[in-house]
């Protein structure tokens, strides 16, 4: 067997190699960095992931190229995802700066592995083969399981990431499963040549086949683990409010985009011969999600817990437009590229809005005092109307209303799933946001109505300037992207239309 | 035949043995059984032809870690572990009735689908033991699979920096 080098081009794969490069620079400078100057090692990391957010920026509009032998694919899409997953990077470095010194956890490594986190979301947006999406979500996954337990000293994350680190280890082996049943099945793990296989002479055969079929429901339920969706989002609850403030921010909406992109690319350029029956699939899946994201998350009295709910509620509205985009005309399957634009969309518009959302919980936290009750917040809206206004941005963008990101967002979803004829899903989709402005805006009352109690501690937020920024820049963001959100429509259109 | 018959034995020792890791009460019980089903996966990769893979198996996994397991086990004196009973009873016996519907039902759809036999990919077995089959793995990793070889590397790396981060004592 002669030695055949493949044709590999590491520019093409730029933004991974460059974070490969970065972590191992975080890594060693870490050693030599005193306990004292720990956010020493955010800052490099925030200056590094900007450097190679500007990277993408270049490679946007390059066309679709690929290279490791057809395993990474670059296009506009892959770039869409990651220059979101790179903005919320920073925006999460810029969160934990002071957060990490208040919960002590201000270790070099903290930084690390949100990098490694990244790092595998990037694998996965660029991933054109089975095997290589499997290896970002596990080095993703991994990275999560790390940083949700990171709080050692707290029960609560140790218990967090526990649970996590299990129901997660669950699913990539009922993900695995469902690839190697495909492998056996078509031959191949490459996203085209399992297209290639479904369509080919034997490719009506294999897709109506029970076992194709099957290994299809495994896939689903690995992604619908990662991604939270009801009947799988037992674990998502207990990590968001175990986990660091800051992480939980970073995973509601980075993992989630990254995990999106995995869906997107592997059930709309591997299984479109099996489109009926995956979408019914996520139909069903898409509606449990809202429903009861949108019903648990009324209970909640603790913050962040009732944000983890309204996370996997969005995720139904991420789904939602998934489902919207599979359009049946006669018998035969059309995909509309409108619904993906508005999903990525959305997942910018939800990124803006979580991120500030959470980072006003890290705004309220300080060491004697970690403010995620609800309660905890009366009286904020009176004595800090600057503070009480962004939040109620935040809810506003969150419970979908004029003039925010979140409300053009689900006009688009809700949009798309009309012209497609989805009219069940919009209803609910539509009741169901009614249902979230309920828990939102008891927020809002507590923070305005109720004054504050006699025992409570004095509010007193954090100082520091790169929480405050980050938190200015999200409200600016979350309102313009409701004003003016042509500029991002249109890169979300012409990042998706290479793509079906 | 044979082959069915050897698939079956090394299936049965391998799930034997993982069922024995979880519920037998002895860490070191558990430990031992973790060296049976990594046997048993050995020889599941003999009956694959994957010669190599299943040494490695051997070398490394029954071979290094269990000691490394063993030598955890032992150094930290575990004591039986303590059973702390369950807040719904009923768990236990509809998570066994879940799971044993879920096997006969993993059962009846792969015995249904008649297209799952058959060699498959760019390798079939004939092809790998002409060529040796340590040599295509070699070829394989370091030309075609560089990028899952090279995400597997950042993959161990995540591991490593984890478990340390995890193990350490705190430093205030």
């Amino acid at each position: 067997m002669p030695l055949v080098i493949p044709d590999i081009s590491l520019s093409i794969a730029a933004p991974e190699v460059g974070l490969a490069i970065l972590i191992c620079v975080v890594v060693i400078a870490d050693l030599f960095t005193s306990m004292e100057n720990k956010a020493g090692m955010g800052v490099l990391s925030l200056a590094g992931v900007a450097i190679l957010a500007l990277i993408v920026l270049f490679q946007w509009g390059g066309g679709a190229q690929t290279t490791f032998s057809g395993f990474y694919i670059a296009d506009d899409f892959s770039s869409f995802v990651k220059l979101v997953v790179f903005l919320t990077t920073i925006f999460t470095i810029l969160l934990s700066l002071q957060y990490a010194k208040v919960e002590k956890i201000n270790y070099g490594e903290f930084y690390v592995m949100i990098l490694f986190a990244a790092f595998g979301m990037l694998v996965m947006a660029s991933g054109n083969d089975l095997i290589s999406i499997y290896l970002g979500l596990e080095t993703m996954s991994i990275s999560s399981y790390v940083l949700v337990s990171f709080i050692r000293h707290d029960p609560l994350s140790r218990e967090a990431g526990l649970k996590y680190f299990l129901m997660g280890a669950f699913a990539s082996g009922i993900l695995l499963y469902g690839i190697a049943l495909t492998y056996g099945l078509t031959g191949a793990t490459s996203l085209t040549e399992i297209a290639t296989a479904l369509s080919g002479p034997q490719g009506a055969a294999i897709a109506d086949d029970p076992v194709m079929v099957f290994s299809m429901i495994l896939i689903v339920s690995g992604f619908g683990f990662k991604l939270a969706l009801v009947p799988f989002h037992m674990w998502l609850p207990d990590a968001y409010t175990g986990a660091p403030t800051s992480i939980a921010a970073f995973m509601s909406v980075a993992v989630k985009m990254a995990t999106v992109a995995a869906i997107i690319r592997v059930f709309f350029i591997a299984f479109p011969a099996l489109a009926g029956k995956w979408n019914l699939l996520f139909w069903l899946l898409t509606v449990f999600t809202m429903v009861w994201g949108n019903v648990a998350a009324i209970a909640q009295t603790n913050l962040k817990r009732m944000l983890a709910y309204s996370s996997i509620a969005h995720a139904g509205y991420i789904m939602l437009g998934i489902v919207a985009t599979t359009k049946i005309v006669g018998g035969k399957v059309v995909f509309t590229p409108d619904g993906l634009s508005a999903v990525l969309f959305y997942l910018v518009a939800y990124m803006v809005t979580n991120l500030g959302a959470f980072g006003m919980l890290i705004y309220l936290c300080r060491e004697d005092f970690r403010g995620d009750n609800i309660e905890d917040w009366r009286g904020i809206g009176q004595d800090h109307p600057w503070a009480g206004m962004a939040f109620v941005v935040f809810f506003l963008s969150l419970g979908g209303f004029p003039p925010t990101a979140g409300f053009v967002g689900k006009l688009l979803l809700f949009g798309t799933a009309i012209q497609n004829e989805y009219y069940w899903l919009a209803v609910i989709g539509i009741l169901t946001s009614a249902i979230s402005i309920y828990y939102y805006f008891r927020v809002v009352m507590v923070m305005y109505m109720e004054p504050r109690g006699e025992s409570q501690p004095a509010i007193e937020f954090s100082k520091a300037p790169s929480i405050f920024v980050a938190l200015v820049v999200l409200v600016i963001a979350t309102i313009y992207l409701g004003l003016f959100p042509g500029s991002i429509i249109t890169a979300a259109k012409s990042s998706v239309a290479g793509l079906l | 035949m044979a082959g069915l018959f050897l698939f079956y034995l090394m299936a049965v020792v391998t799930v034997a043995g993982a069922v024995g890791v979880v519920s037998l009460p002895n860490p070191l019980y558990s430990v031992l059984s973790l060296i049976a089903a990594f046997l048993g996966l050995a020889g599941l990769y003999l009956t694959l032809n994957a010669e190599f893979i299943a040494v490695v198996q051997v070398v490394i996994y029954a071979g290094a870690i269990m000691v490394l397991f063993l030598f955890v086990v032992m150094l930290l004196d575990l004591r039986r572990e303590e059973r702390i009973p369950l807040r719904l009873p009923v768990q236990k016996f509809t998570g066994a009735l879940i799971g044993v519907g879920l096997f006969a039902v993993i059962m009846k759809v792969i015995f249904s689908g008649s297209l799952l036999t058959g060699a498959k990919g760019a390798f079939p077995a004939e092809r790998v033991s002409e060529i040796g089959n340590t040599q295509v793995l070699g070829k394989i990793l370091l030309t075609d699979y560089l990028l899952p070889f090279q995400a597997m590397g950042v993959l161990l790396f995540v591991g490593v920096i984890g478990a340390v981060v995890l193990a350490r004592r705190r430093a205030d």
